[in-house]
């Protein structure tokens, strides 16, 4: 049994003919339409379903911490990727599409991200370029580590999220596309100029 | 249940510079600099990717546990300060006899009386006792058995069993209640579960609600951990821990804890083929495990039987799943912790 079928078998009578009454009225139109599995695992979250919430933060938690990771101190990051999660799960009445889970998601760790910088007062990312302190709390990286985040940090705001994501999270551009939402070509536009002003910061030369 | 990501448009062959296809998904020649960035910039990464049990309670426990308070309060100011000392919680779980005469810290087990954390609770061959874990649910202790509290507290519960068997019946958010044995840690993941440890020999866990996270105990060196959902089972190896969740009934029980015995190491074409003939529905956890354990030759011949047995989505890459990748993995569990 896949899981479609799994899925629609746990389905309350009500909530499938919901679904199917959904589908007939052309409400998700194809070009947008969550697949089934996609569904069922966020309306098992809407239920409270723990083991949802467990199977979203499987999938998104890295994606969260790389926008977190663009805004604030890197001993911060974790700590709020929890903190989106806990928010996420107390406001998922509000997402209004369920296939839209991971841009809801990005976008809620975009906003702590920018109240945790007005509550702490830290300079934000990408501003003065401040250097990478390798504080309490944060796993030890390497000078040259340390300098390429601060490069990182040095880009606009689109192009360092996605090489957070790409390089610190190790994502895929398809998995990026999949996580935030972007199309691939967005995706694929973030990684290559996001690549090139990188190695203008770091003074090196272009790729042939 | 997982994420299945949307299918995207191909990429067109040769678009882009050397480089780019690396930089998009790893294909191609890598780029010198993506590789060095990606080698040096992973320690900054998340670590974990399960969600932490203090990350607060969905919306439906959160709604429960605001009645429950709102109660609670009405009742502390109501009754006087004498009473509500009594309603302090025991330092201990309450424990009941159910046949003989168990003992708990060495004292027989009076009705209403409280296992003491700390203190071992002990079965003879004709008593039974059940005991409350904490406010989230009840241990049945079947005879012959040695358990004891080893901690309780609001995130975490947790038990040793020195040998015998229980019957855990846990209602409460994952990882929140945890068994220790020698061989094995049992992580609760919300659910039903018998766990039997013998004084020598293997034990064995059966799910039957939800299901548990095995682990091998921190430090010990020993294999793989093990995922097992409602309706499978495990034997744990006092020496090497956890070993393949199997159905129990299957074809292939035997060759699997025949091949946990002997190491997974030993795959060889006769144990493959015999994979193949005898794999069927029932079979899908099991072989998301073995595809982990046998050595990477072998994991195209495992994909294969999977394959033949579910309808694996779109999405999964094959050669992503021959490498193991993650994310793959994942995705795969999400399939076939469902089917059957």
């Amino acid at each position: 049994m896949t899981l479609v079928q799994r899925a629609k078998h746990e389905w309350t009578h009500a909530d499938a003919l919901s679904e199917g009454a959904s589908a007939a009225a052309g409400i998700h139109p194809p070009e947008s339409a969550p697949s089934g599995a996609d569904s069922a695992v966020v309306r098992a979250a809407r239920r409270g379903d723990r083991a949802a919430w467990g199977s979203l933060y499987r999938t998104y938690a890295r994606m969260v911490h790389a926008v977190l990771l663009a805004r604030v101190p890197r001993q911060d990051a974790e700590d709020l990727t929890h903190e989106v999660f806990a928010r996420a799960m107390r406001a998922i009445g509000t997402l209004r599409d369920d296939a839209r889970v991971g841009a809801w998601l990005a976008a809620a760790a975009r906003n702590l991200g920018s109240d945790h910088l007005r509550r702490t007062k830290h300079a934000p990312r990408g501003g003065a370029g401040e250097p990478e302190t390798q504080d309490e709390g944060a796993v030890r990286i390497g000078d040259e580590a340390s300098r390429a985040l601060e490069a990182i940090g040095r880009l606009p705001e689109a192009y360092r999220e996605t090489l957070l994501m790409r390089f610190v999270e190790g994502l895929t551009g398809p998995q990026i596309a999949a996580r935030t939402g972007m199309t691939h070509g967005s995706v694929r536009v973030n990684l290559c100029r996001g690549m090139e002003l990188l190695r203008s910061e770091l003074g090196m030369k272009e790729a042939p | 249940m997982t994420y299945t990501p949307p299918p995207g448009p191909p990429t067109p062959p040769g678009a882009g510079r050397a480089g780019e296809d690396y930089l998009w998904d790893r294909s191609g020649e890598p780029d010198e600099l993506a590789a060095r960035l990606e080698s040096m910039l992973a320690p900054a990464g998340l670590r974990g990717t399960e969600l932490p049990t203090d990350t607060g309670t969905p919306v439906v426990w959160v709604m429960r546990a605001r009645v429950v308070l709102a109660l609670a309060a009405m009742v502390l100011f109501a009754v006087s300060a004498g009473v509500w000392y009594g309603l302090r919680p025991a330092r201990g779980w309450r424990v009941e006899a159910v046949a003989g005469a168990p003992t708990a810290g060495g004292s027989k087990v009076k009705a209403g009386g409280t296992l003491r954390i700390g203190a071992w609770l002990e079965t003879d061959g004709a008593s039974s006792a059940s005991v409350s874990v904490a406010d989230i649910g009840r241990l049945d202790v079947s005879p012959g058995s040695r358990v004891r509290i080893r901690e309780s507290a609001d995130a975490r519960h947790a038990l040793d069993l020195d040998h015998g068997r229980i019957e855990a019946t846990i209602h409460a958010p994952p990882r929140l209640f945890f068994v220790h044995t020698a061989a094995a840690l049992a992580t609760d993941m919300g659910c039903r579960y018998e766990l039997s440890m013998p004084r020598d020999g293997k034990g064995l866990l059966r799910v039957t609600l939800g299901w548990v996270l095995l682990e091998a105990p921190a430090g010990s060196g020993s294999g793989m951990g093990a995922r097992v959902p409602r309706g499978l089972s495990c034997a744990i190896d006092p020496v090497s821990g956890p070993g393949t969740p199997f159905r129990e009934g299957s074809k292939i029980e035997g060759l699997v804890a025949a091949l946990d015995e002997r190491g997974w190491g030993e795959v060889g074409d006769v144990e493959i083929e015999e994979l193949v003939r005898g794999a069927g529905g029932g079979d899908e956890v099991t072989l998301w495990h073995v595809l982990q354990r046998v050595p990477a030759e072998r994991r195209g011949a495992v994909i294969d039987v999977l394959q033949a047995i579910i309808a694996l989505p779109e999405p999964l890459d094959r050669a992503e799943l021959e490498r193991l990748d993650a994310d793959a993995l994942e995705r795969l569990w999400g399939e076939v912790m469902w089917a059957g």
